[in-house]
């Protein structure tokens, strides 16, 4: 009994001393190698339409509704070129936080596997109990002992999860390098910034991001804060020989005329400072709920070297598309109905969650008017007479899935106040998937797509619509 | 914060802005505000001048700034 014991002790000892897994430095910075758009092997091919897709943070709320739209993509011919093509496997860059980011990186990962009725997406993850999976292995005496290790949280204990359950040991190394381009996004917890998990990111840190788990880059970006602890990696700045692309010291002078251009460049200098081993990050929504800060950077820039500015202007893109998936939620606390002042969880709650909504509104409005400038210098420049004179006129498609384009307010008001956690009823869940494929195919920008025949003032100026019924 | 620019050339040949390929020449541009380095391919110097510098700032698409590049030819 008492060797049990001592044994029994050893083990909870042991257990204290874990620790994350280390990132691997990188000797020498490769822009032929790693994870980057450019070292796709089909990087250039096939961007006269280019399709970014992204999927918001909310749990298996946003999972579900990202897997719908996925089914729909993969369901859904476009006609390019003479030829028609399948839209899921048109899509070029697929950028997502948190719940929706198990949806994207599974994807990414296994392709068409994703869609099997038997496989582990739906089995283990869309209708399973990922929460109390959660919760059973947080409780585990030896998993407990582990967390008093001060380098060991329990995001590294989900991580572990999310590794058995879903992902497996595969990491970047084994992402298939040919599209879509898979941004899975965090959030620095001191820059405050978007943080995506793409060799570029990892450059300015000598670090490896092939040595890097899927899996924890999905926790990373599924971190909601408070309920998990911040998920940290190695930095090694200084030690790869990296070398700061040129527009950084031209965008540290920007601060007065251009400071979105300034603070990129300053977050990117910073990660070269000596003295920053290591970096924390948080869930991808505290920095960006959908998902599509980094694609409107792209967008708006010609800095980032997978930028949309870049191949406008350089006539590779006829069509751009962009598909933005957000489960926003819309719950009525109810606190109104009472005199007595919510409690310190329910403002907890509120400043974590409604900042983020606000800001999420502001990046589609941002979005919208990104898109409708272009469109609007586009005809401008075509008003010139000398071909010299004019902007490469590409069709822009802005495609919003959300909750509120339901036509029917107690449809709506269902999906609004499906609450944000990693298990859902399964009705709610396949409710979800229908949802996400009812809201896309019913998206007016997107029938133009699918039919060839562009309609501008669907796609960028927005037009009055009654809504889209769900049967 | 959008800006426009025109690169003119005799030829149509790639515009590179902070050190990467970002557009054609004698075509209308869009860039973003701020400064930039406008080049032509560095690895085929064949071009003069080597570069401009600029602050690009308060252009439209009909009013876009005009940079000048020309061969550049040895002297006799």
């Amino acid at each position: 009994m008492s060797r049990r014991l001592a044994g029994l002790l050893c083990a909870l000892l042991l257990a204290g001393c874990a620790s994350f897994p280390e990132t691997a430095r990188l000797e020498r910075i490769d822009p032929e190698t790693g994870y980057r758009y450019a070292t796709l092997a089909d990087a250039d091919d096939g961007e006269a339409l280019f399709v970014v897709v992204t999927f918001s943070g909310g749990g298996t709320r946003a999972a579900a509704l990202a897997y719908g739209v996925l089914e729909a993509l993969r369901d859904s011919r476009v006609p390019l070129g003479g030829e028609s093509r399948n839209l899921l496997e048109e899509v070029d860059i697929l950028s997502s936080v948190s719940g929706g980011s198990f949806t994207a990186a599974y994807y990414a990962l296994h392709r068409e596997a994703i869609f099997a009725d038997d496989g582990p997406f739906l089995r283990d993850f869309l209708y399973a109990d990922l929460e109390g999976r959660l919760k059973r292995r947080l409780l585990n005496p030896y998993h407990l002992a582990r967390l008093a290790s001060p380098t060991f949280g329990r995001i590294d204990l989900a991580d572990e999860v999310y590794q058995a359950t879903l992902f497996g040991d595969a990491t970047f190394a084994d992402l298939p390098r040919r599209k879509p381009f898979l941004l899975l996004n965090a959030t620095d917890m001191t820059k405050g910034s978007s943080f995506a998990f793409i060799q570029a990111q990892f450059d300015p840190l000598c670090a490896d991001l092939d040595g890097v788990t899927i899996s924890r880059a999905v926790a990373a970006s599924s971190n909601f804060p408070i309920a998990f602890t911040p998920l940290a990696l190695n930095a090694y700045p200084g030690q790869c020989d990296y070398r700061e692309p040129a527009w950084v010291e031209r965008g540290l002078r920007d601060l007065a005329s251009n400071p979105r251009r300034y603070y990129r460049a300053r977050g990117l200098r910073r990660y070269q400072e000596p003295n920053r081993e290591y970096v924390h990050l948080l869930d991808g929504g505290v920095a960006d709920n959908l998902g599509l800060r980094l694609p409107l950077t792209a967008l708006r820039s010609s800095d980032p070297p997978w930028s949309l500015l870049t191949r406008l202007n350089l006539e590779t893109i006829d069509k751009l598309v962009i598909i933005v998936v957000d489960a926003r939620p819309d719950r009525d606390p109810g606190y109104d109905a009472s005199p007595r002042a919510p409690g310190l969880r329910a403002v907890v709650n509120q400043i974590s969650s409604v900042p983020m909504a606000n800001y999420s509104f502001d990046s589609v409005e941002l979005l919208r008017q990104t898109l409708r400038t272009r469109a609007d210098a586009q005809q401008l420049s075509a008003r010139q007479e000398a071909p010299e004179d004019t902007l490469h006129a590409a069709e822009l498609y802005r495609i919003y899935v959300g909750f509120d384009q339901l036509a029917d307010a107690a449809t709506r008001d269902y999906f609004l106040n499906l609450p944000t956690s990693f298990h859902l009823p399964d009705a709610d869940v396949t409710a979800l998937r229908r949802v996400g494929r009812t809201l896309l195919d019913g998206a007016p920008c997107f029938q133009s797509l699918l039919s060839g025949d562009y309609d501008e003032a669907a796609c960028v100026q927005g037009q009055p619509s009654e809504g889209v019924a769900f049967p | 914060m959008d800006q426009y620019l025109k690169v003119s050339y005799p030829n149509r040949r790639k515009v590179w802005v902070d050190g990467r390929p970002a557009g054609w020449t004698n075509r209308l541009l869009q860039l973003e505000t701020g400064h930039h380095v406008i080049g032509l391919n560095p690895q085929r110097p064949d071009f003069t001048p080597e570069c401009h510098e600029i602050h690009l700032s308060g252009t439209r698409a009909d009013a876009p700034l005009v940079l000048h590049f020309r061969p550049w030819e040895a002297s006799p």
